[in-house]
Protein backbone atom coordinates (compact mmCIF):
# COMPACT_ATOMS: atom_id res chain seq x y z
CA UNK A 1 0.00 0.00 0.00
CA UNK A 2 1.45 3.67 -0.64
CA UNK A 3 1.71 5.85 1.74
CA UNK A 4 4.68 7.15 4.61
CA UNK A 5 6.01 6.51 7.89
CA UNK A 6 5.01 8.88 10.54
CA UNK A 7 7.25 9.04 13.49
CA UNK A 8 5.12 10.58 16.75
CA UNK A 9 5.69 13.10 18.36
CA UNK A 10 4.57 14.61 21.68
CA UNK A 11 0.93 16.40 21.55
CA UNK A 12 0.24 14.10 18.19
CA UNK A 13 -2.23 11.26 18.55
CA UNK A 14 -3.15 8.42 15.79
CA UNK A 15 -6.66 10.48 15.19
CA UNK A 16 -4.81 13.72 14.67
CA UNK A 17 -2.50 12.33 12.82
CA UNK A 18 -5.34 10.37 10.54
CA UNK A 19 -7.11 13.35 10.35
CA UNK A 20 -4.43 16.28 9.20
CA UNK A 21 -4.05 12.99 6.49
CA UNK A 22 -7.48 12.82 5.25
CA UNK A 23 -8.29 9.18 6.53
CA UNK A 24 -10.54 8.19 9.34
CA UNK A 25 -8.46 6.95 12.34
CA UNK A 26 -9.20 3.37 11.84
CA UNK A 27 -7.97 3.44 8.41
CA UNK A 28 -4.60 4.37 9.28
CA UNK A 29 -4.87 2.41 12.89
CA UNK A 30 -6.20 -0.76 11.20
CA UNK A 31 -3.74 -0.69 7.99
CA UNK A 32 -1.44 -3.70 8.07
CA UNK A 33 1.21 -1.92 8.04
CA UNK A 34 0.66 -1.15 11.67
CA UNK A 35 0.45 -4.38 13.21
CA UNK A 36 3.10 -4.11 15.42
CA UNK A 37 2.59 -1.29 16.79
CA UNK A 38 -1.34 -2.34 17.46
CA UNK A 39 0.75 -5.22 19.49
CA UNK A 40 2.67 -2.68 20.99
CA UNK A 41 0.07 -0.19 22.11
CA UNK A 42 -3.03 -1.73 22.23
CA UNK A 43 -4.86 1.30 22.02
CA UNK A 44 -4.66 4.58 19.52
CA UNK A 45 -5.11 7.06 21.58
CA UNK A 46 -2.09 6.49 24.08
CA UNK A 47 1.02 6.24 22.11
CA UNK A 48 4.61 7.44 22.77
CA UNK A 49 6.87 9.69 20.88
CA UNK A 50 9.00 8.39 18.74
CA UNK A 51 6.33 5.30 17.49
CA UNK A 52 6.32 4.90 14.00
CA UNK A 53 3.25 5.22 12.22
CA UNK A 54 2.57 3.70 8.81
CA UNK A 55 -0.30 6.01 7.33
CA UNK A 56 -1.41 5.42 3.63
CA UNK A 57 -2.24 7.92 0.73
CA UNK A 58 -5.65 8.54 0.62
CA UNK A 59 -7.45 7.78 -2.22
CA UNK A 60 -9.73 10.84 -3.86
CA UNK A 61 -13.06 9.88 -5.21
CA UNK A 62 -15.65 12.44 -6.90
CA UNK A 63 -19.17 12.68 -6.58
CA UNK A 64 -21.48 13.50 -9.66
CA UNK A 65 -23.47 16.29 -8.28
CA UNK A 66 -26.75 17.95 -10.55
CA UNK A 67 -26.79 21.70 -10.97
CA UNK A 68 -29.80 23.66 -9.36
CA UNK A 69 -29.67 22.05 -6.10
CA UNK A 70 -27.78 22.23 -2.37
CA UNK A 71 -26.08 18.92 -1.41
CA UNK A 72 -24.63 18.21 1.51
CA UNK A 73 -21.41 16.03 2.38
CA UNK A 74 -20.14 14.80 5.63
CA UNK A 75 -16.90 14.58 6.38
CA UNK A 76 -16.39 11.72 8.88
CA UNK A 77 -14.39 11.02 11.43
CA UNK A 78 -15.14 14.77 13.45
CA UNK A 79 -15.24 16.26 15.52
CA UNK A 80 -13.93 14.12 18.35
CA UNK A 81 -14.98 14.17 21.43
CA UNK A 82 -12.97 14.88 24.76
CA UNK A 83 -14.30 12.50 27.58
CA UNK A 84 -13.31 13.15 31.03
CA UNK A 85 -14.87 11.68 34.18
CA UNK A 86 -14.82 14.45 37.48
CA UNK A 87 -14.93 12.78 40.97
CA UNK A 88 -14.99 14.08 44.21
CA UNK A 89 -13.58 12.15 47.30
CA UNK A 90 -13.81 10.01 44.80
CA UNK A 91 -17.84 10.11 43.96
CA UNK A 92 -18.56 11.20 40.65
CA UNK A 93 -19.12 14.77 40.14
CA UNK A 94 -22.74 14.31 39.01
CA UNK A 95 -24.45 16.90 37.23
CA UNK A 96 -22.15 19.69 38.03
CA UNK A 97 -22.20 22.94 35.83
CA UNK A 98 -19.28 24.15 34.28
CA UNK A 99 -17.45 26.12 31.81
CA UNK A 100 -15.22 24.55 28.83
CA UNK A 101 -12.91 26.33 27.04
CA UNK A 102 -11.74 24.62 23.83
CA UNK A 103 -8.73 26.45 21.60
CA UNK A 104 -10.12 30.08 23.15
CA UNK A 105 -13.82 29.20 22.39
CA UNK A 106 -15.90 29.05 25.25
CA UNK A 107 -18.91 26.90 26.23
CA UNK A 108 -21.33 25.88 29.14
CA UNK A 109 -22.15 22.53 30.07
CA UNK A 110 -22.87 20.35 32.86
CA UNK A 111 -21.51 16.69 33.56
CA UNK A 112 -24.09 13.47 33.29
CA UNK A 113 -24.95 11.71 36.19
CA UNK A 114 -22.07 9.41 36.35
CA UNK A 115 -19.82 13.06 36.76
CA UNK A 116 -18.65 12.62 32.97
CA UNK A 117 -17.92 15.32 30.64
CA UNK A 118 -18.15 14.91 26.76
CA UNK A 119 -17.11 17.62 24.57
CA UNK A 120 -16.97 17.51 20.79
CA UNK A 121 -13.45 19.04 19.80
CA UNK A 122 -11.24 19.41 16.91
CA UNK A 123 -9.06 16.23 16.42
CA UNK A 124 -6.12 19.02 16.43
CA UNK A 125 -7.09 20.93 19.56
CA UNK A 126 -4.28 21.30 21.53
CA UNK A 127 -5.40 22.82 25.15
CA UNK A 128 -8.72 22.11 27.15
CA UNK A 129 -10.25 24.11 30.21
CA UNK A 130 -12.60 23.08 32.55
CA UNK A 131 -13.91 25.52 35.29
CA UNK A 132 -16.30 24.29 38.11
CA UNK A 133 -18.09 27.66 39.94
CA UNK A 134 -17.76 26.47 43.45
CA UNK A 135 -20.95 27.63 45.88
CA UNK A 136 -19.77 29.58 48.68
CA UNK A 137 -19.98 27.21 51.97
CA UNK A 138 -22.32 27.94 54.52
CA UNK A 139 -20.32 28.01 58.15
CA UNK A 140 -23.41 26.74 60.89
CA UNK A 141 -20.46 28.47 63.41
CA UNK A 142 -20.43 32.07 61.53
CA UNK A 143 -22.40 34.71 63.19
CA UNK A 144 -22.65 38.04 61.24
CA UNK A 145 -21.95 40.67 63.25
CA UNK A 146 -24.94 42.44 64.84
CA UNK A 147 -25.16 45.88 63.87
CA UNK A 148 -24.00 48.78 65.77
CA UNK A 149 -27.56 50.72 66.22
CA UNK A 150 -25.77 53.53 68.16
CA UNK A 151 -22.85 54.21 66.26
CA UNK A 152 -23.01 58.00 65.22
CA UNK A 153 -21.10 58.81 61.81
CA UNK A 154 -21.08 62.54 61.36
CA UNK A 155 -21.07 63.62 57.50
CA UNK A 156 -21.59 61.19 54.75
CA UNK A 157 -22.01 57.04 55.14
CA UNK A 158 -17.88 56.04 54.84
CA UNK A 159 -17.49 53.98 51.47
CA UNK A 160 -18.56 50.34 51.55
CA UNK A 161 -16.00 47.86 50.19
CA UNK A 162 -17.32 46.15 47.54
CA UNK A 163 -17.82 42.63 47.51
CA UNK A 164 -16.01 41.00 44.44
CA UNK A 165 -18.51 39.77 41.94
CA UNK A 166 -15.87 36.80 40.55
CA UNK A 167 -17.35 33.85 41.57
CA UNK A 168 -14.19 31.25 42.86
CA UNK A 169 -13.78 28.34 40.54
CA UNK A 170 -12.10 25.23 40.71
CA UNK A 171 -9.82 24.88 37.26
CA UNK A 172 -8.70 21.95 35.31
CA UNK A 173 -6.58 22.64 32.46
CA UNK A 174 -5.69 19.50 29.87
CA UNK A 175 -2.67 19.02 27.32
CA UNK A 176 -4.44 17.06 24.90
CA UNK A 177 -2.95 13.93 23.18
CA UNK A 178 0.30 14.83 26.14
CA UNK A 179 -0.39 11.63 28.28
CA UNK A 180 2.04 8.76 27.67
CA UNK A 181 1.56 5.29 27.50
CA UNK A 182 1.07 4.08 31.27
CA UNK A 183 3.79 1.57 31.07
CA UNK A 184 6.07 4.74 30.35
CA UNK A 185 6.90 6.09 34.03
CA UNK A 186 5.84 9.82 32.85
CA UNK A 187 2.63 7.87 31.65
CA UNK A 188 2.24 6.57 35.20
CA UNK A 189 3.00 10.02 36.96
CA UNK A 190 1.01 11.56 34.33
CA UNK A 191 -2.21 10.08 35.78
CA UNK A 192 -1.48 9.86 39.36
CA UNK A 193 -1.29 13.53 39.04
CA UNK A 194 -4.77 13.47 37.35
CA UNK A 195 -5.58 11.29 39.82
CA UNK A 196 -4.68 13.88 42.61
CA UNK A 197 -1.64 11.71 44.21
CA UNK A 198 0.62 14.47 44.92
CA UNK A 199 3.59 14.85 42.43
CA UNK A 200 3.87 18.58 43.08
CA UNK A 201 2.21 19.49 39.68
CA UNK A 202 2.82 18.93 36.40
CA UNK A 203 5.87 19.69 37.23
CA UNK A 204 6.39 16.35 38.58
CA UNK A 205 6.39 15.07 35.63
CA UNK A 206 9.74 14.15 35.36
CA UNK A 207 9.81 10.75 33.58
CA UNK A 208 11.75 9.76 36.38
CA UNK A 209 10.59 7.04 39.10
CA UNK A 210 12.02 9.90 41.85
CA UNK A 211 10.63 9.77 45.87
CA UNK A 212 7.56 11.50 45.21
CA UNK A 213 6.89 9.01 42.74
CA UNK A 214 7.44 5.91 44.80
CA UNK A 215 5.33 7.84 46.91
CA UNK A 216 2.53 8.45 44.77
CA UNK A 217 2.79 5.06 43.59
CA UNK A 218 2.71 3.30 46.82
CA UNK A 219 -0.28 5.73 47.85
CA UNK A 220 -2.36 4.64 44.43
CA UNK A 221 -1.25 0.65 44.82
CA UNK A 222 -3.04 0.63 48.53
CA UNK A 223 -6.25 2.97 47.38
CA UNK A 224 -6.63 0.07 44.46
CA UNK A 225 -6.14 -3.27 46.97
CA UNK A 226 -2.09 -3.77 44.81
CA UNK A 227 0.50 -4.90 46.43
CA UNK A 228 2.56 -2.04 47.65
CA UNK A 229 5.87 -1.56 46.63
CA UNK A 230 6.29 1.77 45.34
CA UNK A 231 7.36 0.61 41.84
CA UNK A 232 5.98 0.68 38.10
CA UNK A 233 5.38 -3.02 38.18
CA UNK A 234 2.84 -4.96 35.44
CA UNK A 235 -0.11 -5.06 38.11
CA UNK A 236 0.02 -0.90 38.45
CA UNK A 237 0.69 0.12 35.02
CA UNK A 238 -2.36 -2.15 34.63
CA UNK A 239 -4.49 -0.15 36.69
CA UNK A 240 -3.36 2.98 35.41
CA UNK A 241 -4.17 2.20 31.98
CA UNK A 242 -8.23 1.98 32.84
CA UNK A 243 -7.95 5.51 33.59
CA UNK A 244 -7.62 6.67 29.80
CA UNK A 245 -8.05 3.30 27.57
CA UNK A 246 -4.08 2.48 27.38
CA UNK B 1 -46.51 14.75 -61.82
CA UNK B 2 -46.72 15.72 -58.00
CA UNK B 3 -49.53 15.12 -56.00
CA UNK B 4 -49.89 17.89 -52.82
CA UNK B 5 -51.56 15.70 -49.49
CA UNK B 6 -52.49 17.51 -46.55
CA UNK B 7 -53.37 15.03 -43.58
CA UNK B 8 -52.90 14.51 -39.79
CA UNK B 9 -48.82 15.35 -39.98
CA UNK B 10 -49.45 18.55 -42.17
CA UNK B 11 -49.09 18.94 -46.11
CA UNK B 12 -46.29 17.10 -47.82
CA UNK B 13 -45.69 15.99 -51.34
CA UNK B 14 -45.77 12.81 -52.84
CA UNK B 15 -43.19 11.89 -56.12
CA UNK B 16 -41.90 9.56 -58.26
CA UNK B 17 -38.37 9.63 -57.24
CA UNK B 18 -37.08 10.14 -60.66
CA UNK B 19 -38.50 14.01 -60.64
CA UNK B 20 -37.69 14.62 -56.83
CA UNK B 21 -36.40 17.96 -56.32
CA UNK B 22 -35.94 18.68 -53.00
CA UNK B 23 -34.89 21.89 -52.81
CA UNK B 24 -36.69 23.83 -50.19
CA UNK B 25 -38.18 20.46 -48.62
CA UNK B 26 -37.16 17.58 -46.71
CA UNK B 27 -37.81 14.22 -47.35
CA UNK B 28 -39.88 12.21 -44.70
CA UNK B 29 -38.33 9.28 -43.73
CA UNK B 30 -41.08 6.64 -42.23
CA UNK B 31 -41.89 3.77 -41.26
CA UNK B 32 -44.60 1.78 -43.75
CA UNK B 33 -47.35 1.63 -41.15
CA UNK B 34 -46.66 5.13 -40.59
CA UNK B 35 -47.06 5.99 -43.95
CA UNK B 36 -50.45 3.64 -44.27
CA UNK B 37 -51.72 5.78 -41.32
CA UNK B 38 -50.35 8.77 -43.27
CA UNK B 39 -51.92 8.32 -46.53
CA UNK B 40 -54.99 6.62 -45.38
CA UNK B 41 -56.30 10.52 -43.60
CA UNK B 42 -55.14 11.91 -46.58
CA UNK B 43 -56.15 10.63 -49.63
CA UNK B 44 -59.91 10.73 -48.91
CA UNK B 45 -60.70 14.09 -50.98
CA UNK B 46 -58.68 13.32 -53.53
CA UNK B 47 -58.84 13.65 -56.94
CA UNK B 48 -58.60 10.69 -58.67
CA UNK B 49 -56.88 11.32 -61.94
CA UNK B 50 -54.18 13.00 -59.47
CA UNK B 51 -53.25 9.90 -58.31
CA UNK B 52 -54.08 7.77 -62.01
CA UNK B 53 -51.53 10.26 -63.28
CA UNK B 54 -48.87 9.90 -60.52
CA UNK B 55 -49.07 5.63 -60.77
CA UNK B 56 -48.29 6.43 -64.07
CA UNK B 57 -45.20 8.52 -63.52
CA UNK B 58 -44.24 6.05 -61.01
CA UNK B 59 -44.71 3.04 -63.63
CA UNK B 60 -47.49 1.32 -62.16
CA UNK B 61 -49.85 2.34 -65.11
CA UNK B 62 -51.96 0.22 -64.53
CA UNK B 63 -52.63 -0.21 -60.93
CA UNK B 64 -56.78 0.44 -60.46
CA UNK B 65 -57.67 3.06 -57.91
CA UNK B 66 -60.06 0.80 -55.80
CA UNK B 67 -59.63 1.86 -52.17
CA UNK B 68 -59.13 -1.47 -50.68
CA UNK B 69 -55.45 -1.54 -51.98
CA UNK B 70 -54.38 1.94 -52.78
CA UNK B 71 -52.87 2.65 -49.94
CA UNK B 72 -51.02 -0.54 -49.88
CA UNK B 73 -49.69 0.10 -53.31
CA UNK B 74 -48.70 3.45 -52.44
CA UNK B 75 -47.28 2.34 -49.44
CA UNK B 76 -45.27 -0.72 -51.33
CA UNK B 77 -44.10 1.87 -53.84
CA UNK B 78 -42.80 4.64 -51.61
CA UNK B 79 -41.06 1.17 -49.57
CA UNK B 80 -39.64 0.42 -53.44
CA UNK B 81 -38.30 3.98 -53.38
CA UNK B 82 -39.86 4.85 -56.77
CA UNK B 83 -42.33 7.24 -54.53
CA UNK B 84 -41.10 9.38 -52.04
CA UNK B 85 -42.79 11.91 -49.40
CA UNK B 86 -41.59 15.18 -48.88
CA UNK B 87 -42.64 17.95 -46.81
CA UNK B 88 -42.23 22.22 -47.33
CA UNK B 89 -38.94 23.11 -44.23
CA UNK B 90 -40.95 24.00 -41.36
CA UNK B 91 -44.39 23.28 -42.89
CA UNK B 92 -45.70 20.51 -40.61
CA UNK B 93 -44.96 18.56 -37.82
CA UNK B 94 -42.23 15.92 -37.86
CA UNK B 95 -43.68 12.62 -36.62
CA UNK B 96 -40.99 11.50 -34.81
CA UNK B 97 -39.42 14.61 -33.24
CA UNK B 98 -40.94 17.24 -31.34
CA UNK B 99 -41.06 20.64 -32.06
CA UNK B 100 -38.05 22.73 -31.85
CA UNK B 101 -37.93 25.23 -29.14
CA UNK B 102 -38.82 28.48 -29.84
CA UNK B 103 -35.33 31.03 -30.24
CA UNK B 104 -34.60 32.31 -27.19
CA UNK B 105 -33.70 36.14 -26.49
CA UNK B 106 -31.01 37.28 -24.93
CA UNK B 107 -32.94 37.50 -21.31
CA UNK B 108 -34.10 34.35 -21.60
CA UNK B 109 -30.46 33.26 -21.93
CA UNK B 110 -29.62 34.97 -18.79
CA UNK B 111 -32.79 33.10 -16.74
CA UNK B 112 -31.30 29.84 -17.68
CA UNK B 113 -28.07 30.08 -16.10
CA UNK B 114 -27.75 27.37 -13.31
CA UNK B 115 -25.86 27.36 -10.27
CA UNK B 116 -24.24 24.61 -7.29
CA UNK B 117 -24.31 24.93 -4.14
CA UNK B 118 -22.19 22.36 -2.41
CA UNK B 119 -22.07 22.03 2.20
CA UNK B 120 -19.11 20.46 4.08
CA UNK B 121 -20.36 19.44 7.50
CA UNK B 122 -19.08 16.84 10.10
CA UNK B 123 -20.71 14.36 11.98
CA UNK B 124 -22.03 16.86 14.51
CA UNK B 125 -23.68 18.79 11.50
CA UNK B 126 -21.36 21.67 12.15
CA UNK B 127 -20.09 23.51 9.03
CA UNK B 128 -16.30 22.30 8.16
CA UNK B 129 -14.55 25.35 6.60
CA UNK B 130 -11.50 25.93 4.56
CA UNK B 131 -11.52 22.28 3.16
CA UNK B 132 -9.89 21.89 -0.26
CA UNK B 133 -12.19 20.80 -3.22
CA UNK B 134 -11.99 20.42 -6.66
CA UNK B 135 -15.08 21.03 -8.89
CA UNK B 136 -15.51 20.03 -12.93
CA UNK B 137 -18.51 22.34 -14.16
CA UNK B 138 -21.09 20.93 -16.91
CA UNK B 139 -18.72 22.60 -19.17
CA UNK B 140 -15.50 20.79 -18.06
CA UNK B 141 -13.70 24.01 -16.82
CA UNK B 142 -11.99 23.28 -13.42
CA UNK B 143 -12.49 24.89 -9.96
CA UNK B 144 -10.78 24.53 -6.93
CA UNK B 145 -10.90 26.36 -3.48
CA UNK B 146 -11.43 25.98 -0.12
CA UNK B 147 -15.13 26.19 2.04
CA UNK B 148 -15.46 29.41 3.13
CA UNK B 149 -16.69 29.91 6.66
CA UNK B 150 -19.56 28.29 6.53
CA UNK B 151 -18.23 25.63 5.02
CA UNK B 152 -20.37 26.15 1.91
CA UNK B 153 -18.83 26.19 -1.65
CA UNK B 154 -21.39 27.54 -4.18
CA UNK B 155 -21.17 29.10 -8.08
CA UNK B 156 -23.59 31.10 -9.99
CA UNK B 157 -24.33 31.34 -13.42
CA UNK B 158 -23.15 28.59 -14.64
CA UNK B 159 -24.14 25.30 -17.66
CA UNK B 160 -26.72 23.42 -16.43
CA UNK B 161 -25.86 19.77 -15.84
CA UNK B 162 -23.63 17.59 -13.78
CA UNK B 163 -20.67 18.55 -11.94
CA UNK B 164 -17.81 16.31 -10.33
CA UNK B 165 -17.05 17.33 -6.82
CA UNK B 166 -14.52 16.07 -5.10
CA UNK B 167 -12.61 16.62 -1.56
CA UNK B 168 -9.01 16.52 -2.80
CA UNK B 169 -7.03 15.75 0.45
CA UNK B 170 -9.75 13.76 2.08
CA UNK B 171 -9.83 9.51 1.25
CA UNK B 172 -12.72 8.32 -0.12
CA UNK B 173 -14.21 6.70 3.47
CA UNK B 174 -13.66 9.62 5.02
CA UNK B 175 -16.73 11.70 3.54
CA UNK B 176 -19.90 10.97 2.08
CA UNK B 177 -23.05 12.57 0.51
CA UNK B 178 -25.64 13.20 3.10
Amino acid sequence: MAGKQHAMSQGESVESVAYAAGHLLETVWDAAENAELRELRTSPHVVHPGDVLFVPAPEPRDESLATGRRHVMQRLGIPSELTVRFLLDGEPRANAAYTFVIDGEERSGSTDGDGWLREPVSPLADRAEVRFTLEPVEDPDYLEEPADDDAFHEGPEPPVEPESDEPLEEVFRFNLRHMDPSTQVSGAQGRLHLLGYGLGGPRGITGKLDDPTRAALSAFQADHELEVTGDLDDATKAKLAEFTHG
Amino acid sequence: MLVRLRGLLGEFELRPRTIAESTGREFLHLDSSQVARMLRSALADLPDYRLRALLHDSEDPDARLDEAGLVDRLVRLIARGDLVLLRELHAGISPSEPEPPEPEDEDEVIERLDWIEVLIEDEAHQPVPYIAYKMVLPDGSTRTGTTNKLGIVRYDRIPSGTCQFTLVEVDTKAWKQV
